[in-house]
């Protein structure tokens, strides 16, 4: 089995586990409450955003980018939402790393494979989000 | 894997490993110390220069200048140490030695400076990229 897809195995378990969806699925339905209207390419925004990254930080910069940029009480700052999602996604994503690079015999030296981790699980979680976010919003309509 | 690709590899490695958290202990320890909240207008020149010149000297003269100022002194004072630690973290990465291979160590002082602010220059950038991000994050939230 070639390391693409050991690594995609392992990633899949990890997510597969508690917490990580159900994290993912509260602060998308909390989204859903949020960015309506002509805010909605918000999300659509962050999942490109994600897919295009090189690394986690610039996905972390995104967001943290658009929390500062939001108005008190709106959008990414309303509900708390753009710092919940920077903890949440942070706090997932590092719990998950660990066990993955033990599981596939990543040392601490192994910096670029980390780093192939962290971004996958930072995608599957955004993707996890968007989804749930979406559903919730074509059950308000 | 080709020269070009490696060094690619090892400065988002650093970017992500060393100048995020780096950037962010900066802006939260500036922060906590003045007790008050940090403002874009901070930053936001530093990013125009910093993102688009081609040049290290460049930057450091906006810095320099900027301590000129009252305003910001103490900020850009701190800013100009993070810049020299970044340049040290260039040859310790081992950046400079990749880059230049066996010509490294017999290279003379100006060729391996060159070599050296040109890496410090895109490390710097993804540290300015980093510190911008934080700072427009806590400059509303503190």
């Amino acid at each position: 089995m070639s390391q693409q897809l050991k690594i995609n195995r392992e990633v899949n378990i990890e997510v597969d586990r508690e917490g990580f969806r159900a994290s993912a699925k509260e602060l998308g339905e909390r989204a859903a409450g949020i960015f309506t209207g002509n805010q909605k390419s918000q999300m659509k925004n962050l999942e490109n955003i994600t897919n295009s990254a090189h690394k986690m930080t610039d996905v972390l910069n995104f967001i943290k980018r658009q929390t500062g940029k939001a108005k008190a009480g709106d959008g990414w700052k309303r509900s708390n939402f753009g710092q919940g999602l920077l903890e949440q996604l942070e706090m997932n994503v590092e719990r998950k790393v660990g066990p993955i690079c033990q599981a596939l015999a990543f040392g601490e030296g192994d910096a670029p494979g980390r780093m192939d981790i962290k971004l996958r699980l930072a995608r599957e979680y955004i993707r996890q989000l968007v989804v749930h976010y979406e559903y919730r919003l074509g059950d308000d309509q | 894997m080709r020269l070009e690709d490696r060094l690619r590899e090892k400065v988002k490695v650093i970017s992500e490993t060393e100048l995020y958290g780096r950037a962010c202990s900066f802006v939260d320890g500036y922060v906590r110390e003045k007790n008050k909240p940090v403002k874009v207008s901070q930053v936001s020149g530093l990013e125009q220069v910093a993102l688009n010149t081609d040049s290290l000297g460049t930057v450091e003269r906006f810095i320099n200048k900027q301590r000129e100022k009252d305003r910001y002194r103490e900020f850009y004072m701190r800013l100009n140490t993070e810049l020299q630690g970044i340049r040290n973290m260039v040859v310790k990465g081992g950046l400079v030695g990749d880059y230049l291979g066996s010509e490294a160590e017999n290279a003379p002082r100006k060729r391996f400076n060159e070599v050296r602010d040109f890496f410090a220059l895109l490390l710097f950038r993804e540290y300015v990229l980093h510190l911008g991000s934080h700072m427009r994050y806590k400059g509303e939230t503190d």
